[in-house]
C-alpha cells in the first residue's frame, strides 16, 4: 500500500515538475531582463531533468548508483539554488562574503552528516537553512517600502512554495533527532512520499509564480 | 513494535499536516498585513498628493495676487500719473476750441477714473484693510454704475472678519462668479447674500440670466471656482438649468486652516 502511494505521488509531482519547466519555457523570454524570476529557470529545468533521471532508473535504463549519485548532486544543487534566490530576493547586490557563507551552511553539513555520515542531520540542516532564509524575505517584506501588487511578487510566492515545501519534513526531523528509532520501511516511505509532497507543493507555488509574471490583457 | 511504528507514522502524519495548516495561516496572515500596510501607504500617498496640490494652488494664488499688486501700482504710478499730466495740459490750452479740448479733457477724466477702479478692484488692499462685506459692496457698487443688471447686496448678520487671505481667495470668488454672469448670464437682476454664521461663511450668488446645463459646460472659471472654494475647505454648488437662471452657493468654514500640514 504504501509503494503505491508512493508512486501515485511520484507521478503527480513529476507532472508537477514538467508543468513548472513548461511555464517557466514560455514565461522566462517575457521577463524584463531586471526581473529576478529570470534566473530561476535553471531550477525547473535540473528538477525535470530529475523527473527524467528517476523514471529511467524505474524503468531500468540507467544503473541505480547513477541515479544516486545525480540524486546527492541534484539535491546540493537544490539547496544552494534555493538560499542563493531567496537571498538575492532580498539583498540586490552582490555580496560575495555572505554567499560563501551561505554555501559553506548548506555545502559542509550535507556533505559531511548526509553523504559521510549517512544521517538525516544534513537534510534537516540545509531544510532549517531554508526555512530561515525564507522567514528573514517575509521580515523583509515588512520592512522595506511596499510593493503596488503583492500578487505580481514572483519572489514571494516562490517564497511561499519553499516555506511550506521546506516545513513540511520538520516532524521528521525532529522525531529522528530525538530517542525514536525510525527504522520502519512504512515510516520510510511515509517520508518520502512527505518529501516528495513538498517538492510538489514547491512547484505548484513556482508554477503561480511564472503565471503572475505573465503581462494580463485587459 | 507495530502499534508503535503505527503510533509513530499516525504521529507524523497529524504533525506534518498541522504543520502544513499552520504555515497556510501563515501566509494568508502574512498576505493581509500586507495589503494593510499597502493601504496605509496608498492613503499617505494620496493625502501627500493633495497636500503638494494644495501647495501649488496656493502658491498659484500668491502668484496670481502679487501679479495683480504690480499692475495695479503700474496703473496707479504710471498710466494713472501720465492720464493726469494730459488732462492737466488739455485744461491750460487756450484756442478757439476750447469746448473741444474740454471734451477731450472730460474723455481722460472718465478713462482715469476706470483705471482707479480697475486698480482698485485689482488691488487687495480694499480686503486687507476693510474686509470681505465692503470689498462686495465696492464691487456691486462698479458694476451697478454699469447699468447692465440691477443688482443688490444683503449682509444677513454682522461681518465677522475671516483670516485675511481667506477673505482674498473668497472674493477672487465672487470677482470670478460676477464676471462669469457679466459675460455669459445676460442677465437682468443679480442678488448676492452673505450669512455669517458661528462656523461657517455663506455666500450666495443668484441671478435670472439664461442658465447652462452644468455637465455641458467644462469652463476654466467654474473649475478655478470650485478648487478655490475646496482650497478654503469648503464647498461650493452651482444650480442652473437652461432658462431658469443660476445660483452659486458657498460654504466655507470660518475656522479651517488654507496651510498644508
Amino acid at each position: 500500500m504504501w509503494l503505491i502511494a508512493y508512486y501515485i505521488t511520484q507521478i503527480v509531482v513529476s507532472c508537477l515538475y514538467i508543468l513548472s519547466f513548461l511555464c517557466a519555457i514560455i514565461v522566462t523570454p517575457k521577463l524584463s531582463p531586471a526581473n529576478h524570476l529570470r534566473s530561476f529557470f535553471w531550477y525547473p529545468l535540473a528538477g525535470c531533468i530529475m523527473t527524467i533521471l528517476y523514471w529511467s532508473k524505474f524503468f531500468n535504463l540507467i544503473p541505480f548508483g547513477t541515479y544516486i549519485i545525480t540524486n546527492k548532486i541534484s539535491l546540493l544543487y537544490h539547496y544552494s539554488f534555493l538560499s542563493y534566490f531567496l537571498y538575492k530576493g532580498v539583498n540586490k547586490k552582490k555580496s560575495f562574503g555572505y554567499i560563501a557563507i551561505l554555501f559553506l551552511l548548506i555545502i559542509i553539513p550535507f556533505v559531511y552528516w548526509d553523504i559521510v555520515c549517512k544521517t538525516v542531520f544534513g537534510f534537516a540542516i540545509v531544510n532549517g537553512s531554508l526555512f530561515i532564509l525564507c522567514c528573514y524575505y517575509f521580515f523583509n517584506l515588512f520592512v522595506s517600502p511596499p510593493v503596488l501588487h503583492l500578487n505580481k511578487e514572483a519572489v514571494f510566492w516562490v517564497s511561499c512554495g519553499i516555506l511550506l515545501g521546506a516545513g513540511m519534513l520538520i516532524p521528521f526531523f525532529l522525531a529522528s533527532l530525538s530517542s525514536l528509532q525510525i527504522t520502519s520501511t512504512s515510516v520510510g516511505y511515509l517520508f518520502g512520499i512527505c518529501a516528495i509532497l513538498g517538492y510538489g507543493i514547491m512547484h505548484t507555488f513556482f508554477i503561480k509564480a511564472y503565471l503572475c509574471c505573465l503581462p494580463q490583457n485587459s | 513494535m507495530l502499534s508503535s511504528t503505527k503510533q509513530l507514522i499516525v504521529a507524523l502524519l497529524i504533525s506534518c499536516s498541522l504543520l502544513i495548516l499552520i504555515m497556510s495561516i501563515f501566509i494568508i496572515l502574512v498576505i493581509y498585513l500586507y495589503k494593510q500596510k499597502q493601504n496605509n501607504y496608498l492613503n499617505t500617498i494620496e493625502l501627500l498628493k493633495i497636500d503638494n496640490e494644495n501647495s501649488i494652488l496656493q502658491a498659484q494664488i500668491e502668484i496670481q495676487e502679487q501679479t495683480f499688486q504690480n499692475i495695479s501700482r503700474d496703473i496707479h504710478d504710471n498710466v494713472g500719473q501720465k492720464l493726469t499730466l494730459a488732462k492737466l495740459q488739455l485744461v491750460s490750452l487756450k484756442g478757439s476750441d476750447k469746448i473741444q479740448l474740454e471734451d477731450i479733457a472730460a474723455t481722460i477724466g472718465y478713462a482715469l477714473d476706470d483705471l482707479r477702479n480697475l486698480s482698485r478692484t485689482l488691488s487687495s488692499d480694499i480686503i486687507l484693510q476693510n474686509g470681505l462685506a465692503q470689498a462686495i459692496n465696492y464691487e456691486v457698487t462698479q458694476l451697478a454704475k454699469t447699468n447692465l443688471f440691477e443688482i443688490k447686496f444683503e449682509l444677513l448678520v454682522e461681518n465677522v472678519f475671516l483670516d485675511g487671505k481667506k477673505e482674498l481667495i473668497l472674493f477672487r470668488i465672487i470677482q470670478e462668479a460676477l464676471q462669469n454672469i457679466v459675460k455669459h448670464a445676460k442677465a437682468t437682476k443679480v442678488w448676492i447674500v452673505a450669512e455669517y454664521k458661528p462656523d461657517d461663511v455663506i455666500i450666495s450668488i443668484n441671478d435670472n440670466g439664461t442658465g447652462f446645463t452644468a455637465s455641458a459646460v467644462k469652463g476654466l472659471g467654474l473649475i478655478n471656482i470650485k478648487t478655490r472654494a475646496t482650497l478654503l475647505g469648503g464647498n461650493c454648488e452651482i444650480c442652473s438649468q437652461p432658462g431658469t437662471g443660476t445660483s452659486l452657493n458657498l460654504i466655507i468654514p470660518i475656522n479651517e486652516s488654507i496651510e498644508p500640514d
